[in-house]
């Protein structure tokens, strides 16, 4: 029985879910409700992000260094921690884009080929 | 990707951790507060918009414990988690933890110990800078080992040789001190000028010898040692041009040498020059001399024994009669000073090898054994999720804590061993007493407990980790195929541990048998009740012959007129000192440069007689042969058919050189008497030729005083006679005859009693061993037991069948272990004494120990086995 990863069991590639949170906190601090309606809002309900698995990848994302946190108050008033981006973090997102970028672009150039 | 930063925050996030879980609690709590009240914004009903968040959100206990695993270094908490429960079940299984740690204790102590050994004794490079261009130089004279430099070949090698940076020659001696605090006896060297340029030492308060200074003349200054520095004159640091008196001659002070400074290794009191006399190149053939050298940069040592070896052939030609026999070679310095411990001390740390291997087989079959009680606890874990690698990491650390804790008692064992070692060990092992547990030594019994920790631990903890599940729920936890096959495994342990021991207390019966012989080897004189003492006549009162004469005759009176003493007499050198002394001789009627060499003795008239040497033709020396009488000699009975074969050596003639520098003088031999082993009871007698004390005008010489009263108890009454002739005079190195002839063999004697020691562990460990197996064997056969003692077997039949499976392993042990030994005790060779190395004897006589002893051990649990109750048996699940 092998340990099963907060990762693996999101439906994405694995590593997708870190860039996506990045990339939400590109838009200011957000506490960990706020980052997941915000990406199942964007993608038109299409990711469907198991809110739970949220909260590992941000504690690995602080880890690394590319996102620290603060408590705070959340809009309806409740006390939440707020996430904000690093530069390092900023960084990152970019390194990570570009990856994914590449990897969106051959897996079309193959599925393309007759 | 993962930098510094993220270490420290991962360890910053690990201290932390119990207010970072609650406060992740808290947050999840809020998403899914914030997600309801969202799902009631958009009209569920209450308690659905609950149900319906907390599904969205997924397992929150998960999530806290994913988050968890970012914080700290997983594999460190496994760890730190592994050793708590691994000390808590050492804790428990007292029983188990004390075997074990006892059998690791002694095999990786015993280890530890041999190491320090091992390496101060031969690792450790010489105290000198670059020591491997220092080399030896000495003369061989094939049939009679290597001997020492004659000053002549010393002084033509240093003007001649093209290999060496520089060459110095020494000569040991000892001396009375006064002038310097108490007055003492020092032990000393005597040195040619450069010894220190070719050493390469620097003093620490002065300077070291100049040229001139190797000089009749000038010759009369000293180098202190920091110990005699430290000793005689209290550190004074304006020690240097400060007068002291050896032997009453006035000596100036000129330095003092660092504490680490060691030549030779056994250490030094002093250095003085050593000065030839204007008629060194007439002694070629007197040998006396210690010579060491640096060679140049760039020459092998090899390279400089060929232009040594090129020069003494030379002389082989220039001086057929004294240089025809001998060569010329340089060996490293190294070699010189360990080449002869170097084989025995490998050998004794090969043992303690052979002695913790076995102490792991013996743990490894306690934790074979152990690994079934454990069985449940590891199917358990397995269950719960744990990998195999897993399990195995956590066994091993076990193994690792056990191994620890028994090398800390280890290294406590070896702390005393080495003090007990550096107190009664041999005193001719170069550097022994240095030997200690200093960093290296823990830094081995560290990596020797974690080695340990892996060979006796990885077998137990692979065969428990591949436990299946399924296979515990099936069987009724004993009885499994996995049981007889955890049997062969240690039976197999065992024969090993049998097959081990054997081969140490082979060698050990062997090395016992050469010590018996040799013991029983008959010196050559009667070493009992003889007591014996150097005394050193200093040259500034007793000039001439004439009053060294008066001397001996007056205080041989008095010694005997004392109680207790029988006869006197004195010697130089003693037999059995490790000192010789040769000079060349001619024989009658040969011209004048026809020259060999030989050993000579100068003895008094009691001498025989006190030492109780057999007289085998003419006569031995009287009162007659004082110093105006004709000259006589005596040669020993291997002298005699050397130097005059089928002749009658009695009244024949040859000519001496009685001292260094003095004219040869010849004398009529008046008798032969029997040979003693001068060199050591190993070796064959040598050649000798006695010179009556008298006639030679000698000084230094050993006194031997024949005792009817225990020796110890006439040594204050012989000290008051030399006190009351000259009361400036003392004796040195008092000593008995008897530990004279022991110290002679007390190297081989340490060898004997530290591979017995081995062996004895070895035996123990491996007896042990045995009673676990047929123990466990018995247990795991108590049904079939039961069944057939229910049936009507004998019970006398159950003892034998148990004991022949006792027998079987023992068996197979001990076949083994014969056909190892067979291979190895040629490693024994240059230690065994007309003991061959196949001695069917020691061979047999061990087998049989062994076999009787492992049947003994056996037949605890073989009786126990008898006992068996069959309704008990039967019942038993």
């Amino acid at each position: 029985m092998a340990r099963n990863r907060a990762a693996d069991r999101s439906d994405m590639l694995p590593g997708t879910l870190d860039m996506l949170i990045l990339k939400t906190l590109t838009r200011g601090p957000q506490h960990g409700y706020g980052i997941a309606q915000f990406i199942q809002q964007i993608s038109d309900d299409v990711l469907q992000v198991e809110e739970g698995s949220l909260y590992p990848a941000l504690q690995r994302l602080q880890i690394q260094g590319w996102v620290k946190s603060h408590w705070g108050t959340s809009p309806t008033g409740r006390r939440a921690r707020f996430y904000e981006l690093t530069a390092e973090g900023r960084k990152q997102l970019g390194i990570e884009e570009t990856n994914f970028d590449r990897l969106i672009a051959a897996i079309g150039r193959v599925m393309r080929t007759v | 990707m993962a930098g510094l930063g993220t270490y420290f925050r991962r360890l910053f996030y690990w201290s932390q951790r119990e207010q970072r879980a609650s406060e992740l609690h808290d947050e999840v709590a809020q998403h899914i507060e914030e997600k309801t009240a969202a799902n009631i914004a958009t009209g569920m009903p209450a308690h659905e918009a609950r149900q319906a968040a907390v599904r969205q959100f997924g397992n929150s206990l998960q999530v806290v414990e994913h988050s968890r695993d970012y914080w700290g270094f997983a594999w460190l908490e496994a760890f730190l988690h592994d050793i708590r429960f691994g000390a808590r079940l050492l804790l428990k299984s007292r029983g188990f933890t004390m075997v074990a740690v006892a059998a690791l204790a002694l095999g990786i102590g015993a280890n530890t110990a041999m190491f320090s050994v091992l390496n101060t004794v031969i690792l450790r490079p010489l105290p000198f800078p670059e020591p491997q261009r220092l080399a030896v130089l000495q003369e061989v004279w094939k049939d009679h080992g290597s001997w020492a430099v004659s000053p002549p070949d010393f002084l033509d090698w240093r003007q001649q040789n093209r290999s060496f940076d520089g060459i110095f020659a020494s000569n040991g001696g000892s001396w009375a001190l006064s002038g310097g605090g108490e007055p003492r006896h020092v032990e000393g060297l005597q040195v040619t000028p450069d010894f220190l340029k070719v050493l390469g030492g620097q003093p620490l308060l002065g300077r070291g010898f100049v040229e001139e200074e190797g000089q009749r003349g000038h010759d009369h200054v000293a180098l202190l040692s920091h110990r005699l520095w430290q000793q005689s004159f209290s550190a004074d640091p304006s020690v240097v041009g400060k007068t002291l008196h050896l032997d009453r001659e006035e000596y100036v002070i000129i330095g003092v040498m660092p504490a680490d400074f060691q030549y030779p290794l056994r250490g030094s009191d002093l250095w003085i020059p050593l000065s030839f006399g204007p008629k060194v190149y007439s002694q070629r053939g007197a040998h006396w001399l210690s010579v060491v050298g640096r060679v140049k940069p760039g020459v092998s040592i090899a390279q400089a024994s060929q232009d040594i070896a090129g020069l003494s052939r030379q002389f082989k030609q220039l001086f057929p009669n004294t240089n025809g026999k001998w060569d010329g070679e340089a060996i490293p310095l190294r070699e010189a000073l360990i080449g002869d411990v170097r084989p025995a001390l490998l050998l004794l740390f090969g043992a303690v090898v052979c002695v913790v291997l076995i102490a792991c087989a013996n743990v490894a079959n306690l934790l074979l054994a152990r690994g079934k009680l454990r069985e449940r606890e590891i199917a358990t874990r397995a269950a719960l999720g744990a990998s195999g690698l897993r399990i195995s990491r956590q066994l091993l650390t076990e193994s690792a804590l056990l191994s620890l804790m028994s090398a800390a008692l280890g290294v406590l064992l070896a702390r005393w061993g080495l003090q007990l070692i550096v107190k009664l060990g041999p005193k001719d092992i170069p550097r022994l007493s240095q030997a200690g547990v200093d960093g290296w030594v823990l830094l081995f019994a560290l990596c020797l407990a974690l080695l340990t920790a892996f060979v006796f631990g990885l077998l137990p903890a692979l065969r428990s980790a591949r436990s299946d599940l399924h296979d515990f729920i099936k069987s009724a936890g004993r009885g499994s195929t996995g049981g007889r096959e955890t049997h062969t495994l240690r039976s197999a342990l065992v024969i090993a541990e049998v097959a081990g021991s054997l081969v140490l207390l082979v060698g050990a019966g062997l090395l016992i048998r050469s010590f018996a012989r040799l013991q029983r080897v008959d010196p050559g004189f009667d070493p009992d009740h003889v007591l014996t003492f150097d005394i050193s006549l200093p040259d500034v009162a007793y000039k001439t012959s004439a009053q060294m004469q008066a001397f001996w005759d007056e205080y041989f009176r008095r010694l005997e007129s004392q109680p207790g003493v029988s006869s006197t007499g004195a010697i130089f050198p003693l037999p059995l000192s490790g000192d010789g002394f040769s000079g060349s001789y001619s024989l009658g009627g040969a011209p004048e440069d026809e020259e060999s060499s030989m050993q000579e003795r100068f003895a008094s008239a009691d001498y025989l007689r006190t030492m109780k040497i057999p007289l085998l033709r003419g006569r031995w020396f009287s009162a007659q042969d004082k110093l105006d009488a004709p000259r006589v000699l005596v040669a020993s009975e291997s002298a005699a058919r050397r130097l005059w074969p089928g002749q009658d050596p009695i009244g024949q003639k040859i000519a001496f050189g009685a001292r260094p520098g003095n004219e040869k003088v010849e004398g009529t031999v008046i008798g032969v008497v029997g040979d003693v082993h001068d060199f050591g009871l190993a070796r064959n007698p040598i050649a000798v030729v006695y010179a009556p004390l008298d006639q030679v005008g000698l000084g230094d010489a050993w006194v031997v005083v024949k005792t009817s009263l225990p020796p110890s108890q006439v040594i204050s009454g012989v000290r008051a006679q030399l006190r009351a002739i000259d009361p400036e005079l003392t004796d040195a190195q008092m000593t008995t005859m008897d530990a004279v002839v022991s110290g002679s063999v007390s190297q081989r004697q340490f060898y004997m009693l530290m591979l017995g020691l081995f062996a004895g562990v070895a035996i123990a460990l491996a007896l042990i061993g045995i009673y676990g197996v047929i123990a466990y064997a018995v247990s795991q056969r108590t049904q079939e037991i039961g069944i057939r003692i229910a049936l009507g077997a004998p019970r006398a039949s159950v003892l034998a069948m148990v004991l022949r499976e006792a027998l079987g392993l023992v068996g197979i042990g001990l076949g083994c272990g014969l056909l190892v030994s067979l291979f190895l005790t040629r490693t024994l060779e240059s230690l065994l004494f007309r003991v061959g190395q196949r001695d069917p004897m020691t061979l047999a006589l061990v087998s049989a120990a062994i076999a009787v002893t492992a049947l003994l051990a056996a037949c605890v649990p073989a009786m126990r086995a008898m006992r068996v109750d069959p309704m008990v048996a039967l019942r038993y699940e």
